[in-house]
């Protein structure tokens, strides 16, 4: 059983999904449990799978049908895959325990199992790619996972969902063209597919080639940046993160684009290794281009956000921006830069969930989506109100909130590598942050209508909100539980 | 085992303050006696430790890791307990006057609970042993004071609320900012200030960091230009200006300052960066433009606010002169200038209170009706100038001196200037108030309530004792000054 984890983490997701929407057609309301069931077993194994890690010391590998690579596919678990799993499937279980309230009424019932379906669908997917150790492999969950997104965000089926999933659904395709176009010229270079036989030869064979080399790393930092909506390439977020429904937000901007950031994290270190953090003339090149690039994200997609009325939108721009801390992290290329880039995957995907979802609650329940008519919310959503607001200030970067501490290992990553022209970035971005952010909270606690809400706010809708919010406080006062992982994986990745 | 003490000083304000929220709102009697005791208790434990640290020991709590490059401690050191000693015992002061003065407001339970928790904040900051908690519980000051600022609620006072949250979010950027930069130049964030080298490769970088710091900090001290928020801030009920924007928030700023100059970066280490013609200038400016600003105010409260920054700029001052004798006068102007504001701020609400008045030009006559409060005002001005008998007067002294010792001959001179100018702005109300004649008339019972005719009355006794008999606040400051040249006598 342990030794097939791994695999059953991801195939459990899948076959749950699979089930939905039979599930739905005999009984509609046996749909949550079971999905809350197949999201736990994730959970659970996760841990389960990062405490082997952690305790061993060792990776945990499993080679699919009993084949070694370099002729089987195999999956590898180490550090920063165990953290990324229990990442995923964490947030991930809340934002369906929030769904599993807000679905019915946001959707209408007939569509609730192939919800689900795509919920679960992309969940495993992402699972997948996360633990992939195989360069084809993770395609082929990048490709689920991004199907999987667009049927997400068009479920809503209106006009505007619609044209944002088509428009998504175009960009992602072109990102992935982008990534197989670099897998295929890696295969063509090592003969290879498995990551660790990919890095190993191409460390041999890589002088000869230079140019279909830095072609390769080329495309995959734009393939990947195109998915994870890094700032020029960011066109397609806006659209489908605001008119999605809201647990699809909170999954897209909270999970979908971190982990793609994480699989060219992964390349770059562990496949460009000995090559990308060296200082050749292109790796160079390249690194600053994601340096200027994630400055102009930065400072870009917070000044989109400042001039938003609707709050979807807002928040959507503001992962534009945040997205960006994650670049600068992977650009900067320092121990403390690239923990960071790992803290604030972790530290945004809570934040911005919570944000999501509150936002929800506001839209839906209130009735509520532009931000001038925010007035008052305090009044009758209390609990709501408290978790949106302890989320937008973490956002911010107060101490001791979760998102300090990624701005100060950001800061500390940029003064490591010499660059202390980040550290400024670092706190004009915050002052970008609070520009947006602090009004919208002022506005929910200053006494108004608060668009007197319509019925009582179901129990599922309220807790997974507090409980991410308290998840910001935790992380923001004990950032050294989920750091001591990642330092650990970013000594592997920089091979220490 | 002596510094779970120190905690206590912060969380005692705190469980007060949760107290505070979760009793019924209509409860005056109770709260009002849980604020004063709340306060009273966290003044005895601050003194406690205080006269301890004088007598050598330091209190220095465990330090906690909440990641290995973030500690965060707290230690109660000489200059840290002058502060912690100012700060809690006027709190006692302001809020046995709040109990008064809110009792005809609105919201007073959302007012208390802030008010202890700022008072919280302000333990943080005096207690703080290393910069990254001082720049935690400074993050902390600015949003426990937020809701004191907007109590009133009006459309003015959200304005000033705005600003005073801006202004605070720049200057904590640039702490934030100035604070990465030095710690990662430095390795850490103690309070090694007499060990430091200069290394010349840095110079640049760490230049710029402390001005970032500097400046960060002197948002809250209101150095110009970054004063605007103070005088708008005066909208917010009169303790809370008095506590907050006479000693604790401006004094947190100036304590940043103190701090950033002697503890984190240390003195010798400043002069060598030769950024104090920075301080020197911005210092200086202060002091002369708060003043000429202060002539021209009508409003009482706004006049007093435009006088503390000019004498925020004197404590300043004494910073920047980096000698030993300057930092003596500025922290004794820090004390003096806590309790002589304190006690005009208090005089100005007492007025407000009983008749209603915001404008000097409508106090004629006022010395009628209210003999004592404009008496212990009127003290108060004189000390505000600098008058000899008064506590004032030692403070300036001492800046003088230090002036003089770094050849600094426009020190003198500013310091006078602007004690002409104090003159002008403060001797115009006490003669208004005196000699005009107005129809204010003699009242029959007490001229305030007791709660706030007795502060203003203590407090003016004890400004006017530590003028006369000087010693006891002399040697306190001289020896937190040595220690922050490193012991050296």
């Amino acid at each position: 059983m342990l030794k097939n984890l791994p695999v059953m983490v991801v195939v459990f997701l899948l076959i749950a999904g699979y089930m939905m929407p039979i599930v739905a057609r005999w009984d509609r309301k046996k749909c949550a449990p079971l999905a809350a069931l197949a999201m736990g077993f994730g959970v659970l194994g996760s841990l389960v799978l990062m405490n082997t890690v952690i305790t061993s010391g060792q990776p945990v590998t499993y080679n699919l049908g009993g084949w070694i690579p370099p002729w089987g596919i195999a999956v590898k678990i180490d550090y920063a895959e165990s953290f990324m799993l229990v990442l995923l499937t964490g947030v991930g279980a809340i934002i369906l325990w929030y769904a599993s309230g807000d679905i019915g009424q946001e959707l209408g019932h007939k569509v609730t199992g192939w919800y689900y379906t795509a919920f679960l669908l992309l969940l495993a997917a992402m699972l997948g790619m996360a633990m992939a150790n195989d360069l084809f492999n993770l395609y082929v969950f990048m490709e689920v996972s991004g199907i999987c997104a667009c049927a997400l965000v068009a479920a809503k089926g209106d006009r505007e969902a619609t044209e944002a999933a088509l428009k998504y659904l175009l960009l992602a395709t072109i990102g992935s063209g982008f990534v197989l176009f670099g897998i295929g010229m890696l295969y063509m270079l090592t003969g290879h597919l498995n990551v660790d036989f990919v890095a190993l030869q191409l460390r041999r064979v890589w002088m000869f080639y230079p140019t279909v080399t830095w072609v390769a790393t080329s495309f995959f930092v734009v393939g990947f940046a195109v998915k994870s909506a890094l700032f020029p390439l960011h066109i397609w977020l806006p659209d489908a993160h605001s008119s999605a429904p809201s647990p699809s937000s909170a999954v897209l901007s909270g999970l979908v684009v971190k982990i793609y950031a994480f699989a060219l994290m992964k390349l770059l270190y562990l496949v460009f290794s000995g090559l990308f953090t060296e200082s050749f003339p292109v790796a160079l090149a390249i690194r600053y281009i994601l340096l200027v690039f994630s400055t102009m994200a930065i400072l870009g997609g917070s000044l989109f956000a400042l001039v938003q009325v609707d709050v979807k939108r807002l928040l959507a721009y503001s992962t534009v921006a945040q997205m960006g801390y994650v670049f600068l992290g992977i650009g900067l290329g320092s121990p403390a830069g690239l923990a960071a880039a790992m803290l604030h995957i972790l530290n945004h995907a809570i934040m911005k969930s919570c944000l999501f979802l509150s936002a929800g609650t506001f839209i839906h329940v209130a009735g509520v989506r532009q931000v001038r008519d925010f007035a008052g919310l305090s009044k009758t959503m209390p609990w709501t109100s408290a978790a949106f607001s302890i989320a937008a200030l973490s956002m911010i970067g107060f101490p001791p909130l979760a998102g300090f501490a990624s701005k100060w290992y950001l800061s500390e990553g940029a003064m490591q590598s010499g660059e202390p022209v980040f550290v400024v970035l670092m706190v004009v971005s915050s002052f970008l942050n609070a520009w947006y952010y602090l009004p919208l909270v002022g506005r929910i606690y200053s006494a108004g209508e608060g668009g007197a809400a319509k019925e009582d706010i179901p129990l599922s809708m309220r807790l997974p909100v507090v409980l991410l919010a308290a998840c910001c406080v935790v992380l923001g006062l004990f950032p050294k539980i989920p750091l001591a992982l990642v330092y650990r994986a970013v000594d592997k990745f920089l091979l220490k | 085992m002596t510094w779970p003490l120190l905690i206590l000083a912060v969380v005692i304000p705190v469980t007060g303050a949760v107290v505070i929220a979760l009793l019924p709102s209509g409860d005056d009697t109770r709260r009002n006696l849980l604020a004063v005791l709340t306060t009273v208790i966290t003044a005895a434990l601050v003194g406690l430790c205080v006269q301890r640290v004088f007598a050598g020991n330091e209190y220095s709590s465990p330090v906690l890791y909440i990641t290995p490059l973030l500690p965060l401690a707290l230690r109660l050191d000489r200059l840290g307990a002058l502060f912690a000693l100012t700060a809690s015992c006027l709190w006692v002061f302001a809020t046995v006057y709040s109990t008064g003065y809110m009792a005809h407001e609105h919201d007073r339970r959302r007012y208390f609970t802030f008010f202890l928790l700022s008072l919280a904040a302000t333990m943080g900051i005096a207690g703080a042993g290393n910069m990254l908690t001082l720049y935690l519980f400074y993050e902390m000051l600015t949003l426990a004071t937020y809701p004191l600022v907007i109590h009133e609620g009006s459309e003015e006072a959200q304005r000033a609320g705005r600003r005073y949250i801006c202004f605070s979010l720049v200057g904590a950027g640039l702490v934030l900012g100035g604070l990465i930069i030095s710690s990662a130049v430095f390795g850490d964030f103690e309070f090694a200030g007499s060990k430091r080298v200069l290394d010349m490769a840095q110079t640049g970088l760490l230049s710029c960091a402390f001005l970032a710091l500097f400046y960060g900090f002197g948002v809250k001290a209101a150095i110009m230009p970054l004063h605007p928020w103070l005088p708008s801030a005066m909208v917010a009920p009169t303790p809370v200006s008095a506590l907050l924007h006479a000693v604790a928030v401006v004094k947190s700023g100036i304590f940043g300052i103190y701090r950033t100059t002697f503890s984190f970066y240390g003195a010798g280490l400043v002069s060598g960066l030769h950024v104090n013609a920075f301080m020197l200038l911005s210092a200086g400016v202060t002091v002369l433009m708060g003043s000429v600003f202060a002539l021209r105010q009508d409003n009482l409260k706004r006049r007093l606010a435009y006088s503390t920054i000019s004498q925020l700029g004197y404590i300043v001052l004494g910073a920047a002169m980096l000698n030993r004798t300057g930092v003596t006068g500025g922290l004794l102007h820090l004390v003096n200038h806590a309790l002589l504001k304190i006690t005009l701020f208090f005089a100005a609400g007492a007025i407000i209170t009983v008749t209603g008045k915001k404008n000097i030009s409508e106090m004629s006559g006022l010395a009628r009706r209210m003999p004592m409060t404009m008496t212990a005002f009127g003290l108060a001005s004189l000390g505000m100038v600098g008058a000899l008998p008064t506590n004032g007067f030692l403070s300036k002294w001492y800046l003088i001196q230090g002036g003089l010792l770094n050849d600094a001959f426009w020190v003198p001179l500013l310091l006078v200037t602007s004690a002409v100018l104090n003159a002008a702005y403060f001797f115009p109300i006490v003669i208004r108030a005196f000699f005009s004649k107005g129809d204010f008339e003699r009242s029959e019972g007490p001229e305030a309530p007791p709660s706030m005719l007795y502060p203003i009355l203590i407090l003016c006794g004890l400004s006017m004792l530590l003028g006369l008999w000087p010693r006891p606040t002399l040697a306190v400051v001289d020896v937190v000054a040595s220690a922050l040249f490193g012991g050296v006598r």
